[in-house]
């Protein structure tokens, strides 16, 4: 049996990828798209910008998944400016620009790439700017690891609970909520008696895909912080 | 201001002051590197000296290291039997002390402190052997590549270098490879710029440019270089790999500059203070529509 290629997104959908390579050309003229064995890379120049104004620039890399748009570029400062700390948000991968579970707020389906460069590429960038010259993130930091995580879905289910909040978590990772069924939150009432609205409302913001994510992020990180993940 | 002030500008910029600071801080760290080999290879005798662009006089700020030489003497196997044997050794030296990356030949160093990891050293040390006591012929360990080896000699490239009479250019061509992400290898980049630039040492660098930008975007499958220190170096497979953005970006700057000029290129002189660039930061923070909150996984 012959196995299957998995054909590039570039190639799946080429007209994606010019309009990739316009939305570069659109935002700055120092950022350029490569394709180097089989990946999209942009490369380049960074401009942190404010109307026609350059006020900063990074040298950055710009890696697209095989998997884009599902999944978002990866983007990597290399020009030796920000460490790979957590003060800085920057680990050895690539740049902490938001947290994922806030991807459909930050960055929502059908957003383009030039979206994503002046948002939360942007965003980051003008950050790092403003702290080396020693004021603080303009617009705030998240909490590092699974604090963040928990808190972001302590919020979105309305409870500090962290059981109640991982048991609604497993939930929102199915395909579908079943009113008729116990509500997961240990309630003994039905989900349509009790958690239905929160979770059907969650569901507008976080898909199956990304709860699943959102579960396999906080046991990978707790294991890491060395607990059991039930502390937020 | 014209094209070519305003070159000299970007240059001027560019240059590390020699009683500044960084350039104070590349040197200590210099010294502690070459510390810390003098001690770990104490039964050895390697000449540890400087390279690269700082000896070539090319250095830019935007993308500067200072290549710490350290070449053994040929007879000489305590520092290793083979090449790899020394590149590895020397390596071992100075892991405990830098996050080190390997490049082909040389070893990058990373600050490894909790603050500053990652960030730049601006050191690259490149260990080899010598190949005889009088010629200043080395070999290089090659970490990738077909050929485990390449001979050279540092005193012929930095001669090649400072003897071209086109070192701005080289200098802009550096900051262009790295402005505009082409990753050509510097090495390359400045073989090809003093080749073509032969019969032009004394044009404008506006015309020493656009006449290399030109050959790169028209001529790029014929571009040939050889190394000065060793005929035998076949650096086509390098040369081959960097062809298809030498030829892509350089179009690419072409029109730039037709369309919008040399700044568009190099970016603005920037001339505020700190004070005036944090305003105009916080300006750029007061229109964000979507603001966002970075994390670290941790």
């Amino acid at each position: 049996m012959v196995p299957r290629v998995r054909r590039p997104w570039y190639q799946k959908r080429p007209e994606l990828l010019t309009q990739v390579q316009e939305d570069v050309r659109t935002f700055c003229t120092t950022l350029h798209l490569f394709t180097e064995d089989n990946v999209v890379w942009v490369r380049g120049t960074f401009p942190v910008k404010h109307e026609d104004d350059d006020l900063d620039h990074y040298a950055l890399e710009i890696r697209f998944p095989e998997e884009y748009p599902d999944f978002l570029p990866v983007v990597r400062e290399v020009g030796g400016r920000i460490p790979w700390t957590a003060d800085a948000h920057n680990p050895e991968k690539g740049a902490c620009l938001f947290l994922p579970e806030e991807k459909s707020e930050v960055f929502p389906e059908g957003s383009s790439f030039l979206d994503f460069l002046r948002g939360p590429i942007h965003n980051f960038f003008l950050g790092q700017s403003l702290v080396a010259l020693g004021d603080r993130w303009p617009f705030g930091e998240h909490e590092h690891g699974v604090t963040a995580i928990a808190a972001f879905y302590q919020n979105l289910f309305d409870t500090k609970d962290v059981q109640v909040v991982g048991r609604l978590l497993v939930a929102l990772a199915k395909d579908q909520i079943r009113g008729h069924l116990d509500c997961p939150c240990g309630s003994g009432k039905r989900v349509r008696h009790c958690h239905l609205t929160i979770l059907l409302n969650a569901k507008k913001k976080v898909s199956p895909r990304m709860a699943t994510e959102s579960i396999q992020r906080w046991i990978q990180l707790s294991k890491l912080r060395g607990d059991d993940g039930l502390r937020a | 201001m014209t094209d070519d002030e305003y070159l000299h500008h970007v240059l001027k910029d560019q240059t590390l002051a020699t009683d500044g600071q960084e350039m104070k801080d590349i040197v200590a760290r210099g010294a502690e590197v070459q510390k810390i080999l003098e001690d770990h290879f104490s039964d050895c005798t390697p000449t540890i000296k400087d390279g690269g662009s700082k000896a070539k006089g090319t250095m830019i700020r935007d993308s500067y290291d200072l290549d710490k030489i350290c070449y053994f003497p040929r007879d000489d196997d305590d520092a290793g039997g083979t090449l790899k044997e020394i590149y590895e050794n020397t390596e071992k030296a100075l892991t405990p002390h830098y996050i080190v990356q390997r490049k082909p030949s040389a070893l990058r160093l990373l600050m490894k402190q909790e603050v500053s990891r990652g960030l730049p050293t601006h050191i690259d040390v490149v260990p080899g052997r010598y190949v005889d006591g009088d010629s200043g012929d080395v070999y290089l360990f090659q970490s990738s590549g077909e050929k485990q080896h390449l001979k050279t000699n540092l005193e012929k490239h930095i001669k090649h270098v400072v003897d071209s009479g086109v070192r701005d250019a080289v200098r802009l061509g550096k900051l262009w490879n790295v402005r505009h992400g082409v990753n050509a290898k510097t090495f390359i980049l400045e073989l090809l710029i003093i080749g073509l630039l032969k019969e032009k040492k004394d044009a404008a660098l506006t015309d020493q440019l656009t006449h290399v930008w030109k050959v790169f975007r028209d001529n790029a499958d014929d571009l040939y270089v050889e190394d000065p220190a060793n005929s035998g170096n076949d650096l086509t497979p390098i040369l081959d790999l960097a062809r298809p953005n030498l030829s892509m970006i350089a179009r690419s700057t072409l029109t730039l500059i037709e369309n919008s000029g040399w700044e568009a290129v190099f970016g603005k002189i920037v001339t505020e203070t700190g004070d005036e660039k944090k305003a105009k930061l916080w300006a750029a923070v007061s229109v964000v529509e979507k603001p966002t909150k970075p994390w670290f996984p941790g």
